[in-house]
Order: structure tokens, then C-alpha cells, then sequence
């Protein structure tokens, strides 16, 4: 199962296009909000009934409209029907959202959330006070990011957009499009480096340069999408419980976009911990010296002592005993 | 056959003639109005059972939803008492235990399962209501409370144990979890009441409305004094629409039903194509053809949109329901095919869209009459104002909030300084605009006249006045809830004003509004109604 989001206009119904008409034969379903907002290659549609669509090769497309989660129930029941199933976010949803629902479905699993990324009019949008803060939750969100219509761009700029986007979401695999030409083996590529568990480097990010566009510094006064969020990095010198400490992450919800951990565990083990979008994984790092710290990015609007606090003492081992009492 | 009624006093809301005392009524249509010297030419028969009575144009509930109807199948579990729509009276729930203990009688008796409605945390110091509290309901069936904002469902163990809820390692934005990992029954936002709506019986899609509902909410009508009721966001699918036209067709239904077209799965042409079609099927008492569009969420759920980027107590902006282009190209198409469009917007960032829309479809289009109204339309200052009034949009105000949630506006959602100016009644009138005032029923109860109150006094539930400047005479109200509120519903050539041509349309009031103070507005006795020369009596508690 794989999402796909980003703001309207940036190519995902091109993608998803592209997808159905490279399916490798296997049987894909295609859940859409909106058919008034997708236009599925006509030369695809073999019939229609109701709000199915049914596309060559054995592939459906279908609008959710207001119940995304009658529909996930739906296909849920049809597992066997198909081997992979698109869903398309509309352009001001935030895909978030959806790809905590899925999981909560019996049998369904996310593999990977695709962000598509206009970049001609990406600082543009990171400018506008009206959407600026849906597309930087958009980007958040995403395993998977198409910088798309790079065409459009100068080649020598392309750096500027992808240390960009590295900031903005820095664990996802940015790939590089003129028409969204993205394979579903890329796509499946990717669960399979997430599956390797690794650790992306989200060390270094500082408020100061999560968005800043090039050549013109920061956006704006009194919209500036920096403040929406900020971060801070502290030293962790003591042992921790990291199942623990995951699940404080998690608690945090919305609060916490990202955090990494690389510190002791219970035994004096080194380990890290990586943790966005309410997942973590925990890597084992053996002996290898290196210092223990923790680095957190959270909403601007919260209070990162209190957050801290939490986190941190929820995790310390040795509190592990009065949990459990 | 010419029916003459006469009245202690009517107001007519005509300029031109602003009070009478006798009034001549054929085919429910009004053929003369005056006193006895106007009209007994026309039969010598006077009707005089209202003598006593008060008569005003049929008051028109500008945004609301006939679905409150469906909704006394459920258990009244709000703050305040609320009249069902026979009148008898629940009472207000001051506490969690007295909510457990109403909702325990109905489980005693209940199969199946049980839904209470109303609760709303902000008056019990913003507890939550968790599975904790409603597993002393019922541990066998399975339970469930809407929040008066419908945007909250907490449910018990049992609920969440049938949709496999119940257990460790949940991890979702809307699923509240406990200290124990648990989730603790708070379901909040559309994906997750989504997943209990089915198990409750209660249809979380509640934009639709059965025959059933549909009459109770007429009931609650007149009681009110109401005789065009709006039902501002309904699928209209073919069904529903056989529905509508067949119960609204019963003889006795007292009111005139606008429903509008919300729909999700159409946009752009064909959204605009469908309400087409619906506009054809309208008749007296069912009119459809109109669009409701949603820009963005709701200020007490910090999900409306705002300028200011966050909201008072530094909860991030909200979120768009709309795109940009989607808006824009309804408005061009409305346009193009002489369609009304409605939009929803809480926050002023929601309607600094939707005006910037309105005037970008203008441009591009040759058609310039239009009806087009912004609804709730809470926080706009002069600048909004002011453009509303160049592109000649109307608004209707969402005044009721400044009684039921006043307070925490001035606390949480946009302080203290912003919510002394939010639903400006008193600054749109002085910018010449056209407003209309509404309750958004079920959300707060449907009374004209309490919404009427809540606009010349805008005093909280706390007591305090919240922007007096903004206060509106009650003239101003009283026309507001009648011609004002016809207007945007594009019914004030048929109703609104008493004056002949118009429909017989009267609520029927056993004190005179305009003989007491303001306050007193919110106290008036309702008798009932006369819809289209039929007189409604409401009905009295037993």
C-alpha cells in the first residue's frame, strides 16, 4: 500500500498515471478523494460503475470522497484482488493523518508515503502564508519525495531544493522528476532500505536552517515558516530504557516531528534511536565510542523544557521498576 | 377563500408599512394587509383567535441542519436544558456522574447500543470523558458521546473492543491513549469517529435526514416560530432528494426546507451541473439548488484557518478543506450557470480566500449578479468587511458562539482583543452590508430569538459582555432573522417581510419583542406559526 500526497498541482495524478500504465502486471487498486480532482487517463478506463473505475490488467481506481475509511474496509475484503493499492491524498490533505488510519484497518499495511513537490513553484509556496505551513507538513510526512518538474529549474540549483527538502524531512530518499517517472520498483526499493533500519543523520539541524531559501534568506516577517517549528540537541550521559523512550516519543503526538537518540541502554550497550512520524526504530551500535546525545524537533508553539522532561524521565532506566509497579 | 386574521400588532419588516393589525390570506399567499378598513372588502369573516398574539414575518433559520431531527433518537446529554422537538424539556448535566447516571437509565432498557449527544468539556474544566467513565454506563453494550462539536466521540471499552481498538501499540494523531497505553476512548476528527460510527448506530455522515428526522425537525420548527428552515450540507443523492420531496409534500409539514448541495466527490463543473438538476426538482415547501463549500474547520476545534498564522494559546494554524482552484473554479462556473454558493469559513485567513476567489471569478466571467454569502464568517475585521461589500457578498454570522463558547474564545482560540470583535453584526450593518444570524443546529439549539439575543447583547455564558460596540439594536435583530436571513437564502421576493404577493408566513408570539428590553428578546413565548396560511400550534410539554 502506498500514499501519495502533495499540493495540487505538483504531479500525482501524473504519477499515478505513469504507475497504471507501468504496473508490471501486477493488479493495482487506486483509491482517489476526488474523481473531479484526478483525471485518469481515459485511454486506461475499460468500464465504469458508480464510483469504480475498472482499468486495464485488472486494476480499479475508486473515489473515497468524505469516507476514506469505509473505503480502506473495502478493500480490505478484497485483498486478494489485487497486489497494491494506491491511495492519492487531495492536494490540501495532510497525508499524516491517513497513514495512521491504515494501519488501523485489519490486514492493511503502509509501505511507503510519496510526497510529489512542484519545484517550480516550491519557494514560492514555502512564501505563501496560506499554504506554506500544509506543504511543509506534506514534506514531513513523506518516506519517499519527488522533486518533480526539475525541468523547469536550473540544473545548478538543484542543490539548494534537495538540501532543502533534506531539512525539511530528512529521511526520506529524494528522487529527481521532469513528469513524476517514478517506478513502482523504486518505490518498493525504498521499503527495503527503511527495512535495513538506516539511520538517516538528522544531527546539525538547527531552527536557524530548516527553511531558508537560497540567495534571499528567510521568508518574510510575521509569516515565517521557520518559526513553525524548532529544535534542540542536549547530551544523554545516563542509561536508558529505549522501548521506553520510544514510547515517550510517540506520546509527544504532533509535538515532535523527529527525535534521535544515541546513548546506553540498560546493559551499557550503545544504541540509537530514530523516531519519526510516530515510529521509531532502535539500531544497536556495538562498542564504537562515540558521544551520547539526542537530537529533537518539535512545533514551535510547545514548550520543549516540559516535552524534554517528559521524554527523558519516562525513559531513564532506572525508573523502569515504578512503571511496571 | 380569503382567511383575515387579526393580531394584537404585526410587524411587517416593510418599510414601507411597518405595522399592521389585520392581514388577508389566499392560497397561502397574503392579499392585503392593513387594519380592518383594508381588508374587509374581502370576506367578512375575521379570524379573531389572535387578538392577544403577536404577528412577525415567519422567522428563517439561516444555517442550520435538518439533521437535528435524527438526533433526538439519541440520549440529550448537553450543559444546558434543550426542548426535544415534542417541547418536553431535558435538563442540562452539571457533572460526569449525572451524564453516567442519565445515559445508565437508557442502557438499562437499550439493545444493541447507546449514543449520547451534546456533552461539551469546556464546561467541566476541559476533563476528558474517557472509557473509564462510560464503562459504569455499560461494560455489555457497546456506548458513545458526541461532543457538541461533533468532532469528538468518546466511547467505552466495549465499543472499542468491537473494532479492535482495544489494545497496546495504537499510534494514531486522533486515538487519545491513557497512561496505560490503552487508548482511553477519546476518538477525535473524521478518520478516527469514522471507525466507531457503524458500531454506535449512528451515522457519523450526518448530512443526510430521514422521513422521521425530517418531521422532528419540523416540530423544533415551529416551536420556534420558524417557517423556512435552512439544511446547510446534505449529499442531495437521488435518494434522499425522493425522500425530501415525498415527506416535505405531507400536508401537515409545516415548514420550507433549503437544502443544499455539499457534495465530495464532485467539484468545478460538475458540482455546479448536479445543483443544476437539484434546482429543477425544487418545489414549495423543498428548495434545492443551491452549494455549500467548505473552506476550513472550526475555531473551538483549532482547525479554522487564521491570519495570524496560530492561534492564542499557540496551537498551530488550521487546516483547508479546499484548495485554492477548486473554490475559484466553482465560483466561475456559479457563475456561468446562475448558481448560489455558500461558503463555509470560521478563521479570516478561510475568508480572505474565498473573497479573493469571488473577485477572481468576477473578473474573468461577464455574468456579475450573484448571490453569493459567506457563512459563519466569525473573524472579519473592516479590510474583509469592506471588500465583501465591493463584491457585494453578504455574511451570516455565527452569533450564537459568542454566547456558548465567548469565553474560551477570549481565553484559547484568538484572545481576548479578537473575540470582542468576532461575528461584527454591528460593523457589517455600519459597512451596509446584508447579514443574516444563525444557530448551526444541532451544534446550538435552533431559536431565532435566543440568536436574535445573543446579537443586540453578546453576553457570555460567564455573564461578561463581549464587545459591546458590536451589539446590534433589536430592530436590527429582528430583521436579521427574517428579511436579512431570507435574502441569503435568496428568498426575500417570497418571504421575509409581510406585504402582499409574499407567502402568509407569520411566527406567532404571545409578547411583543419591540415593547421590552433587549434582553427580555430571549424570554418571548412562542405560540406557534402560520406557514403559507396554515396555522401550527407548537407543542406543549405534557
Amino acid at each position: 500500500m502506498v500514499l501519495i500526497g502533495g499540493f495540487l498541482g505538483s504531479g500525482k495524478t501524473t504519477l499515478l498515471n505513469h504507475l497504471l500504465r507501468n504496473t508490471d502486471k501486477s493488479r493495482v487498486a487506486v483509491l482517489v478523494n476526488d474523481f473531479g480532482e484526478i483525471s485518469i487517463d481515459v485511454s486506461l478506463i475499460e468500464s465504469v460503475e458508480g464510483n469504480i473505475f475498472h482499468i486495464a490488467g485488472g486494476c480499479m481506481c475508486c473515489s473515497y470522497g468524505n469516507d476514506l475509511v469505509a473505503a480502506l474496509r473495502y478493500i480490505s475484503t478484497k485483498r486478494d484482488l489485487f497486489d497494491r493499492v494506491l491511495i492519492e491524498t487531495s492536494g490540501v490533505s495532510l497525508p499524516y493523518a491517513i497513514a495512521c488510519t491504515i494501519p488501523l484497518i485489519a490486514g492493511l499495511e503502509l509501505k511507503t508515503t510519496v510526497v510529489v513537490v512542484d519545484s517550480y513553484s516550491f519557494w514560492s509556496q514555502l512564501d505563501d502564508p496560506l499554504i506554506s505551513d500544509t506543504v511543509i507538513r506534506q514534506i514531513a510526512s513523506a518516506n519517499l519525495i519527488v522533486l518533480n518538474k526539475v525541468d523547469r529549474i536550473l540544473v545548478s540549483e538543484q542543490e539548494a531544493y534537495l538540501s532543502q527538502l533534506k531539512r525539511m524531512c530528512p529521511e526520506a530518499k529524494v528522487y529527481t522528476t521532469i513528469r513524476s517517472e517514478i517506478s513502482w520498483q523504486e518505490i518498493c526499493e525504498l521499503s527495503n532500505q527503511s527495512n535495513r533500519q538506516q539511520l538517516p543523520n538528522i544531527s546539525g539541524i538547527s531552527p536557524r536552517n530548516l527553511v531558508v531559501k537560497p540567495g534571499l534568506g528567510q521568508a518574510k516577517d510575521g509569516h515565517n515558516p521557520a518559526t513553525y517549528f524548532d529544535s534542540l540537541s542536549l547530551e544523554m550521559p545516563e542509561k536508558y530504557d529505549f522501548e521506553a523512550l520510544g514510547k515517550a516519543l510517540i506520546r509527544c503526538g504532533s509535538d515532535l516531528l523527529r527525535a534521535k537518540v544515541i546513548a546506553m541502554n540498560k546493559e551499557g550497550n550503545l544504541k540509537a534511536i530514530s523516531y519519526s512520524s510516530y515510529n521509531y526504530e532502535i539500531l544497536d551500535l556495538g562498542k564504537n565510542p562515540i558521544q551520547a546525545y539526542g537530537v529533537f524537533i518539535f512545533r514551535a508553539s510547545v514548550n520543549p523544557d516540559s516535552l524534554l522532561k517528559n521524554i527523558i524521565s519516562s525513559s531513564l532506566s532506572r525508573t523502569e521498576s515504578s512503571v511496571l509497579g | 377563500m380569503i382567511q383575515i386574521f387579526q393580531a394584537n400588532k404585526i410587524y411587517t419588516m416593510n418599510a414601507a408599512q411597518p405595522t399592521a393589525t389585520h392581514i388577508a390570506v389566499s392560497d397561502g399567499n397574503i392579499v392585503a394587509i392593513g387594519d380592518i378598513e383594508d381588508v374587509k372588502h374581502l370576506s367578512n369573516h375575521v379570524d379573531t383567535s389572535f387578538v392577544d398574539m403577536v404577528f412577525l414575518p415567519g422567522f428563517v433559520e439561516a444555517h442550520s441542519h435538518a439533521t437535528e431531527g435524527t438526533f433526538w433518537r439519541h440520549t440529550y446529554c448537553g450543559f444546558f436544558d434543550r426542548a426535544d422537538p415534542d417541547g418536553r424539556i431535558w435538563a442540562g448535566l452539571k457533572s460526569v456522574g449525572e451524564i453516567v447516571l442519565r445515559l445508565k437509565k437508557i442502557a438499562a432498557v437499550a439493545s444493541g447500543s447507546l449514543t449520547g449527544w451534546g456533552i461539551d468539556p469546556i464546561y467541566f474544566q476541559n476533563t476528558s470523558f474517557t472509557r473509564h467513565d462510560l464503562d459504569e454506563v455499560s461494560r455489555e453494550i457497546p456506548v458513545g458521546l458526541v461532543h457538541a462539536s461533533c468532532h469528538i466521540v468518546s466511547v467505552n471499552s466495549k465499543a472499542l473492543e468491537l473494532i479492535g481498538l482495544l489494545r497496546n501499540g495504537i499510534i494514531h494523531p486522533g486515538i487519545v491513549l491513557g497512561d496505560d497505553g490503552l487508548p482511553n476512548g477519546e476518538l477525535r476528527g473524521p478518520e478516527a469517529i469514522a471507525l466507531i460510527g457503524p458500531s454506535l448506530g449512528f451515522d457519523y455522515d450526518l448530512l443526510g435526514c430521514d422521513a422521521d428526522g425530517l418531521r422532528k425537525f419540523a416540530r423544533l420548527c415551529v416551536r420556534k416560530g420558524v417557517t423556512t428552515a435552512s439544511d446547510f450540507a446534505n449529499p442531495l443523492s437521488d435518494n434522499l432528494v425522493q425522500t425530501m420531496l415525498k415527506t416535505t409534500a405531507e400536508p401537515d409539514y409545516p415548514i420550507r426546507l433549503v437544502s443544499l448541495l455539499r457534495s465530495r466527490e464532485l467539484s468545478g463543473e460538475a458540482l455546479i451541473q448536479r445543483a443544476k438538476v437539484l434546482k429543477k426538482l425544487s418545489t414549495e415547501r423543498l428548495r434545492l439548488g443551491s452549494v455549500k463549500l467548505v473552506a476550513d474547520g472550526s475555531i473551538q476545534g483549532f482547525t479554522a484557518r487564521l491570519r495570524s498564522g496560530r492561534y492564542f494559546n499557540g496551537a498551530p494554524n488550521g487546516l483547508w478543506y479546499v484548495s485554492k482552484e477548486d473554490l475559484l473554479n466553482a465560483y466561475v462556473y456559479a457563475l456561468k450557470y446562475d448558481i448560489q454558493i455558500h461558503a463555509h469559513t470560521n478563521g479570516d485567513q478561510a475568508t480572505e480566500l474565498v473573497i479573493a476567489c469571488i473577485k477572481e471569478a468576477l473578473q474573468l466571467s461577464c455574468h456579475d449578479n450573484h448571490r453569493f454569502v459567506i457563512q459563519h464568517c466569525q473573524l472579519v475585521d473592516d479590510d474583509l468587511l469592506i471588500k465583501m461589500k465591493q463584491l457585494n457578498v453578504s455574511g451570516n454570522f455565527f452569533i450564537n458562539h459568542v454566547y456558548y463558547w465567548g469565553d474560551q474564545h477570549a481565553a484559547y482560540t484568538v484572545g481576548p482583543d479578537r473575540a470582542a470583535q468576532m461575528n461584527p453584526c454591528a460593523s457589517a450593518l455600519r459597512h451596509g452590508l446584508q447579514i443574516a444570524i444563525h444557530s448551526d443546529a444541532p451544534i446550538t439549539p435552533l431559536d431565532p430569538l435566543f440568536t436574535a439575543w445573543c446579537a443586540t447583547c453578546r453576553e457570555t455564558v460567564s455573564g461578561k459582555i463581549l464587545g459591546p460596540n458590536e451589539c446590534i439594536k433589536v430592530s436590527e435583530a429582528l430583521y436579521a432573522i427574517t428579511m436579512g436571513a431570507a435574502y441569503t437564502l435568496g428568498l426575500d421576493h417570497e418571504v421575509g417581510s409581510l406585504e402582499v404577493g409574499k407567502r402568509a408566513d407569520f411566527a406567532v408570539l404571545e409578547q411583543d419583542p419591540f415593547m421590552r428590553q433587549a434582553s427580555f428578546l430571549r424570554e418571548v413565548s412562542v405560540w406557534g406559526t402560520v406557514q403559507s396560511g396554515r396555522v401550527f400550534q407548537a407543542q406543549r410539554p405534557t
